[in-house]
């Protein structure tokens, strides 16, 4: 059995006292410490800002790269090692602005990787400016008289392109988080978990009393079918008095791995290295 | 006897030019010739005018003319672009049925395409055999043999009516010129080889074949000319070697998977062009940053923008040099010829993972897409060195990634290991890969990553020189030019002017130059390159103790030739 304090970091934090990413860590180390993963089993690759910070904090492999390029990044790194478990993690300008293109086309090639999205609606490493998901008239240091491009819906975005498992987790809620987590993680596709995470720097709006209001937990719904694609649309649209947290869409397709390796294939990485011989292959060509 | 002959085949996208190119190439390569093709191609994907231009000769040749002996035209545009190109005393083949728009002048031969292929196999496509046999006609009959089998193989999925359709064509193609003209250029004997020992192939396949063959794991690329036939050829190979390649969004994903991927523990790869590689270089600091080996190849066309996308240059190499923020160690290669790709990939590969550094694969239009007459015994590859990456690491949590006490190059660990875990973070880390804010872990760090090129630099190769003991003149060149630089100074000695070629394929960082040559008989060192500014020759007289009385430049999106070196030497 694996403890979730077998995923403690001796690194030093650097987040703000309060920041929603603490809820975030610890839902994170319940759910691995849950699937009995050990350290060493999981990579996590992150981009950059606060938020992709998170593996430093954790006991795992870990490739921190570069703003935006969490996907492409964690998609080398899980073909090299498809066995593994793969994770990644940024914020929502990580995976939205910068990572935008890279978040739709890693929903189109279906690798089983988790995706973290801690979504706080602002950019906080940077000092407050306006993200894709802040809201309309939010006034940033880059909108000093409001917002006035609409925010992002991630994961009505993430239906549309038919992702495989569409989830929204609140960090203030660590337990129903951590169980969001587990899930994603045991769902074999790409999965996508957005995650409203309060900033308590520079979103003065999306507060923990804020979010506390308005969310509810729709995995305790019976009724709702997260089968239903039409019906997971509209709920990944809901937004305001009411935002549903929980398994919003989940769907079962191929993964890509199921294209290249075969079910006892050992990782690439550990395979034994036996190239071909170029002469062989020149000789095609006499 | 003719020694050496340059044919065009010249015609609209979609003729079939490059399949008549590739017929005769390979007929006259299994008769013992040596040939080289190299496609001018214009940017679409139907008409315009596009021309395969094929050398043939009894002696190595790896470059081309700049005139034809024998012109094919398939339609009319073929001629007007081209037949001033025909040398004096040569031949330009056309269908005088079909392209009447101009009075024939001296050596225009007329043979009916269209009407020949008709009557041959009843289909019009099958002109391109008609035309092949035209050209067989007046270059050698004697090759004929081989160019039914070379056409036996061509069409074998297509069935035995197509063959035998194509074979009346090539017939008909040869009786169609004149008794008097027909073996015109005879070609002079030569020995006449096991063809098992010499292959065709261009640039792009000898790269794609050279990184597979280096065991490469995964490729991930966007598509874009003249790099994507490299892409195409590990695609094609990926299933029967266990590689994964994927076509990316962007270049930007495209070397950020292969970047994943080499962190996480196999030999990874991204191709493309310039305005794809300006997309990367965000990716090639991080490389150099994570200390994580990636080979990049860059096939070069001439910039900026869009540019002149169909066309060769090497005006790319000022970019890979300084391609990236911040200070950290990197290796350039250029292979010189397609024979050369193998030894370059796998040494390419081998430099990766040894230093843990982004190592380039510079290559470009006229390299990818040329075919080369490769003598099989001159394959070679450097033995495979992994740079002692671990599959394992003793102890309990304990690795360090950029461990300090191990030198520049810290042991490298394949994530997945029990009981360890492998940190690479592009931000500024400490020896166990964690975000860092000290001054001191800074500066370590830096050096370890920029200091690594003076440890790569006894690894790198000498420029081969060929030519005069005592030379005159000494061309100097890098990459793809080889083969016309060598030939110029070829000619240079042949007139009695002593000259030598000191050609590089190891760009960067440079090996300490140590000349096989008599340095004080030199007046003056020349450089040669495909591009508008002389960037190599830059680069050499900033490092190292070479200066440059003149400088040949080319950048009208044509290959250097020998005759414009020795053109440009004179004027």
């Amino acid at each position: 059995m694996v403890l979730a304090s077998a995923y403690n970091s001796a690194d030093d934090n650097a987040w703000c006292p309060g920041c929603g990413n603490f809820g975030v860590l610890q839902a994170l180390k319940l759910a691995l410490a849950g699937l009995n993963l050990e350290p060493w089993q999981v990579i996590m690759v992150s981009g950059i800002g606060q938020a992709a910070k998170i593996p430093h904090y954790l006991k795992v492999n870990c490739f921190n790269g570069l703003h935006g390029r969490t996907m492409p990044a964690a998609f080398g790194a899980k073909m090299a090692n498809h066995k593994m478990t793969v994770i990644a993690a940024g914020g929502d300008g990580d995976a939205y602005a910068e990572g935008g293109n890279h978040f739709v086309h890693a929903m189109r090639r279906n690798p089983d990787i988790t995706y973290l999205v801690h979504d706080n609606q602002i950019y906080g490493l940077t000092k407050g400016q306006a993200s894709p998901t802040t809201g309309l008239g939010t006034l940033t240091g880059t909108t000093p008289f409001g917002s006035v491009d609409i925010p992002e819906s991630p994961l009505a975005v993430a239906v549309a392109m038919d992702c495989s498992f569409v989830a929204r987790g609140f960090a203030g809620d660590i337990e129903h988080l951590s169980k969001i987590i587990a899930a994603a993680v045991k769902h074999r596709g790409f999965s996508l978990v957005d995650i409203l995470q309060p900033c308590v720097t520079f979103n003065k709006v999306n507060t923990y009393q804020w979010y506390k209001e308005r969310v509810y937990n729709l995995d305790e719904d019976a009724a709702y079918d997260p089968k239903d694609r039409n019906k997971a649309f509209t709920k990944a649209l809901e937004w305001g008095d009411r935002i549903p947290t929980g398994i919003i869409y989940k769907r079962e397709r191929p993964v890509f791995e199921d294209s290249v390796f075969k079910p006892a294939d050992k990782s690439l990485s550990r395979q034994p290295f036996t190239p071909p011989d170029s002469l062989e292959l020149m000789r095609k060509y006499a | 006897m003719t020694k050496d002959i340059t044919v065009g085949i010249s015609g609209a996208a979609g003729m079939g030019m490059q399949s008549i190119s590739f017929t005769l190439a390979k007929s006259f390569l299994r008769a013992g010739y040596n040939v080289f093709v190299w496609q001018d191609v214009m940017s679409r994907i139907r008409g315009g005018n596009n021309t395969s231009m094929i050398r043939i000769s009894t002696s190595p040749v790896n470059s081309l003319k700049e005139d034809f002996d024998v012109l094919v035209a398939l339609d009319l545009l073929a001629i007007k672009r081209n037949a001033l190109k025909v040398k004096a005393g040569g031949f330009l083949i056309y269908d005088g049925e079909k392209q009447r728009a101009e009075e024939p002048k001296a050596g225009w031969i007329s043979v009916p395409f269209e009407k020949l292929a008709a009557e041959a196999g009843g289909d019009k496509i099958m002109m391109n055999s008609v035309a092949t046999g035209a050209v067989l006609s007046l270059l050698g009959a004697e090759v004929v043999k081989e160019c039914e089998g070379v056409i036996t193989e061509l069409f074998s999925k297509k069935g035995e009516t197509v063959i035998s359709g194509n074979l009346r064509a090539l017939k008909s193609g040869i009786a169609a010129v004149t008794p008097g003209v027909s073996g015109k250029f005879m070609l002079a004997p030569t020995l006449k080889i096991n063809s098992k020992n010499k292959a065709l192939i261009n640039g792009s396949e000898a790269l794609g074949l050279g990184a597979v063959s280096a065991g490469l794991k995964f490729y991930s690329g966007y598509p874009m000319s003249p790099a994507t036939s490299i892409m195409e050829y590990v695609a094609a190979k990926a299933r029967e070697y266990g590689i994964v390649l994927e076509q990316a969004e962007d270049e930007i994903a495209a070397i950020n998977m292969a970047i994943g991927a080499g962190y996480g523990g196999v030999r990874a790869m991204t191709c493309t062009s310039g305005g794809g590689f300006a997309l990367m270089i965000e990716g090639v600091s991080l490389a150099g940053m994570t200390e994580t080996p990636v080979v990049i190849g860059i096939s070069q066309r001439p910039g900026p923008a869009t540019g002149f996308p169909t066309r060769t240059e090497q005006g790319d190499l000022n970019m890979v040099l300084f391609a990236g923020h911040g200070d950290f160690a990197r290796v350039v290669l250029a292979p010189a010829t397609a024979a050369d790709g193998p030894l370059i990939m796998s040494r390419a590969f081998n430099l990766a993972e040894k230093y843990q550094v982004p190592v380039f694969v510079l290559s470009d239009q006229y390299y990818n897409d040329s075919s080369f007459s490769v003598d099989l015994a001159e394959v070679r590859v450097e033995p495979v060195n992994r740079g002692g990456v671990l599959a394992e690491f003793p102890g309990s949590y304990n690795y360090k990634r950029y461990d300090l006490s191990a030198g520049r190059v810290s042991p490298r660990l394949i994530p997945g290991a029990k009981d360890q875990v492998v940190y690479a973070d592009s931000d500024e880390h400490t020896e166990e890969g964690h975000i860092t804010e000290s001054a001191e872990l800074r500066v370590q760090m830096v050096d370890k990553r920029a200091g690594k090129i003076a440890e790569i630099v006894p690894d790198m190769e000498q420029p081969f020189y060929f030519g005069s003991e005592n030379p005159e003149t000494v061309l100097v060149s890098w990459g793809s030019s080889f083969g016309a630089v060598k030939e110029a100074a070829d000619l240079l000695n042949a007139s009695g002017k002593p000259a030598g070629i000191l050609h590089f394929t190891n760009i960067w960082p440079l090996p300490e130059i140590k000349f096989k040559f008599n340095e004080s008989a030199v007046k003056s060192f020349i450089c040669a390159e495909n591009n508008y500014s002389g960037q190599f020759a830059d680069l050499l007289e900033k490092n190292t103790k070479l200066r440059f009385s003149g400088r040949i430049l080319r950048y009208d999106g044509h290959p250097l030739t020998a005759e414009y070196i020795v053109g440009g030497l004179e004027g």
